[in-house]
């Protein structure tokens, strides 16, 4: 039970991640997908997310920066509501929270966060173009063009559909829409804009991933 | 990122609460007093979102918290800042539910509780609190200090750091835990 939540919040914020060039024909969007984000080593976007659950009546509504490196793993930065920053590496767990001098970091071992250990492995298996991994829990459909196109994910597991009743994304050149829905009637959308391709990060970004290995805690 | 928050915040559970597991809408705070939910028919409806840092055992947990109280009851949600929830407990003036972590979350009437007391008018918590007074600090015409008293010891002290509750910042104690909310009302955060 834990693995497939873990699963749910790993896809949650690897299809945020996903915001690769798009594949030249939709016949199989997904693995055209991977083959176009190995074309960038780094990938970066800007986020808004909304979400909205069922029983409440104002949806939760964060926005930010994303960025994907493939050799480093993804920073997930959020400006509004308030600024807290996120480096979710191969091994470690940065979490950034204020910014300049009033910054604060906590390094956590993957090991001890495997909710967050298992985003990465999903989030490879997403941009690794590893339509296998994600076959195994979805049926996958892929409509459209390279210009406009979308993929449906339905849970093919049981327990997983318990949880999950579906995922969308959808987009132009890059991801544009993902759309997340929770079998318990909460919905959420990430709105993609600004997408760009990069050979490399550029030096802030180096920072906030380089120096993840210092493990000194807070 | 989940597991340690839920760690943390089971923490947070196993350190206050004192739960009646008895399905009631009834609970005794850390330090003995008893506080029964009270019904929302007369609070003036509101919603907020806010920051909530909670500090115990020489840890901080952070979380984004929405909480609406209207006619029909109180909604309360705890989610990670990625938007992942945590833990979502509503009481519909009859009966509380939680949802998330059946059998192993936070008391969600303990929590519950801690709204009530921090948020409601003082005479609407003295309704429901058994074992305690009420001593609200209003000199400066605004409730700058809440407490919760049994025997002369604080049971919960709420300080009001900006605004007048629901809507502004606060700092919930627990002494008799050891247990910190400090508590930022986004709406406001964003404007500043």
């Amino acid at each position: 039970m834990k693995k497939i939540r873990s699963l749910l919040v790993g896809l949650m914020i690897a299809t945020a991640a996903l915001v690769s060039p798009l594949p030249a024909r939709a016949a199989d969007v997904l693995n055209q997908i991977g083959a176009q984000i190995e074309q960038f080593q780094v990938v970066r976007a800007e986020f808004v997310q909304t979400k909205q659950m069922a029983a409440l009546k104002r949806p939760l509504v964060t926005s930010g920066h994303l960025t994907f490196s493939r050799q480093h793993g993804v920073l997930w930065q959020i400006e509004k509501p308030y600024r807290v920053s996120y480096v979710l590496g191969e091994t470690k767990i940065v979490e950034i929270g204020g910014s300049g001098g009033d910054s604060v970091r906590r390094v956590r071992e993957t090991r001890d966060v495997p909710g967050l250990a298992q985003v990465g492995r999903v989030f490879r298996a997403m941009l690794g173009a590893n339509s296998d991994a994600l076959r195994e829990y979805f049926d996958v459909a892929a409509q459209g063009t390279p210009a406009q196109w979308s993929i449906a994910l339905t849970p093919r597991q049981s327990q997983l559909a318990r949880f999950l009743s579906g995922m969308e994304l959808s987009g132009g050149r890059f991801v544009e829409e993902i759309r997340i829905s929770e079998a318990g009637g909460d919905d959420t959308r990430i709105r993609l804009s600004n997408s760009q391709g990069a050979a490399a990060l550029n030096d802030a970004e180096a920072t906030l991933f380089g120096t993840e290995n210092d493990g000194s805690g807070r | 990122m989940r597991r340690l928050l839920l760690t943390g915040m089971l923490a947070v559970a196993l350190l206050v609460a004192g739960c009646d597991d008895d399905g009631s809408s009834c609970t005794t705070l850390p330090g003995g007093p008893r506080y029964c939910l009270q019904t929302t028919d007369s609070i003036v409806p509101f919603d907020v979102q806010q920051k909530v840092d909670v500090s115990f055992d020489s840890r901080r947990e952070t979380m984004i918290a929405q909480l609406e109280a209207d006619a029909g009851g109180i909604r309360f949600a705890g989610m990670t800042p990625f938007g992942q929830k945590l833990l979502q407990v509503s009481f519909d003036n009859r009966d509380v539910t939680a949802e998330t972590f059946p059998g192993k979350g936070p008391d969600p009437v303990l929590l519950l509780a801690l709204v009530q007391v921090a948020t409601w008018p003082a005479e609407h918590v003295r309704a429901g609190l058994d074992g305690a007074e009420v001593i609200d600090d209003d000199s400066n015409d605004a409730p700058a200090q809440r407490r919760l008293v049994k025997d002369g010891k604080d049971i919960v002290v709420i300080r009001y750091t900006r605004g007048r509750p629901p809507a502004g910042d606060m700092l919930i104690l627990l002494p008799a835990a050891g247990v910190e909310f400090s508590i930022t009302n986004l709406d406001i955060a964003a404007t500043r």
